[in-house]
């Protein structure tokens, strides 16, 4: 095959990866204490980080319905285990997004953003380092 | 190539259907789990009758690998209505001292699964556990 078309099978292959992802659920702590382990639809969350919250210490996986849910992984952990998922991306030190519940975007020096479902923006959220990464896959 | 084309069918497949003994035509995305029962296959779907599909479990599992996963010899279930796990055997930790390490693994295996769209919850044994932790990403 030439390398032109093997290219081209590539991209396509990547643009597939985008509608059907590697990696749909994610392993975290149940409401439920009957429950081992609760299946998180990834396609629901906006963005998780480390930040603490609601008086937790763990990674917090918010939803696009405004509700959390904890890992006991470290974002970098969590990252890694991420890094095949075309929707996601680290955009700062606390932060990694869901690429496609995007819905505003205030520029600033880092960018705030806002999600789907959730009325109050993540400030900072994309912090200078990862910037040019970020522009470059919203493109 | 082949990737390329496994990927798309993989696709394709959530949007086609599957035909049921009579003649009815049943959504694959509908379709909670399968489970055979005296030698037919049902098609169990929320808040509907079983629908009894043609062929056995392990045709229906070739056909619809990467959308359903096996847990236990009369179960295939799909992956996308996969919602936790529970504990089989949560009241019998004085057993555990007399088992040898490869049947803790074994037992450590096994579970049982909740489903998105029924309160069933759905048996998983050893034999397929390992495979589905690994699917979902658990103990990796």
């Amino acid at each position: 095959m030439p390398r032109g078309e093997t290219d081209l099978l590539k991209q396509v292959l990547e643009k597939l990866m985008y509608l059907d992802p590697p990696i749909k659920k994610f392993p975290v702590t149940p409401e439920d204490p009957a429950m081992a382990v609760y299946f998180l639809d990834l396609k629901d969350v906006c963005y998780i980080t480390t930040k603490s919250d609601q008086g937790r210490e763990e990674t917090m996986f918010m939803t696009s319905g405004g509700k959390a849910y904890f890992s006991n992984l470290r974002l970098t952990e969590i990252e890694k285990r991420l890094k095949d998922h075309p929707h996601y991306m680290r955009t700062s030190k606390f932060y990694v997004i869901n690429l496609t519940k995007i819905r505003g975007l205030k520029v600033s020096s880092a960018r705030d953003l806002w999600f789907e479902g959730i009325k109050e923006p993540v400030v900072n959220a994309v912090t200078s380092t990862y910037l040019a990464e970020f522009e470059k896959k919203l493109q | 190539m082949s990737e390329m084309l496994k990927r798309i069918e993989k696709i394709l497949l959530t949007e086609k259907s599957v035909i049921a003994k009579d003649g009815t035509f049943v959504p694959v995305k509908d379709i909670l789990y399968l489970t055979s029962k005296r030698g037919d296959v049902l098609a169990i779907l929320a808040g509907k009758k079983p629908i009894t599909l043609p062929g056995n479990l392990n045709a229906w599992e070739k056909l619809l690998r990467g959308l359903f996963v096996q847990t236990h010899r009369q179960y295939l279930v799909a992956l996308d209505r996969i919602e936790g796990t529970f504990e089989r055997f949560p009241e019998e930790p004085e057993e555990e001292k007399r088992l040898t390490r490869a049947e803790l693994r074994a037992k450590d295996d096994e579970c049982e699964i909740s489903l998105r769209g029924t309160a069933k919850r759905i048996p998983v044994t050893a034999v397929y556990g390992q495979k589905l932790k690994k699917t979902l990403g658990i103990g990796v």
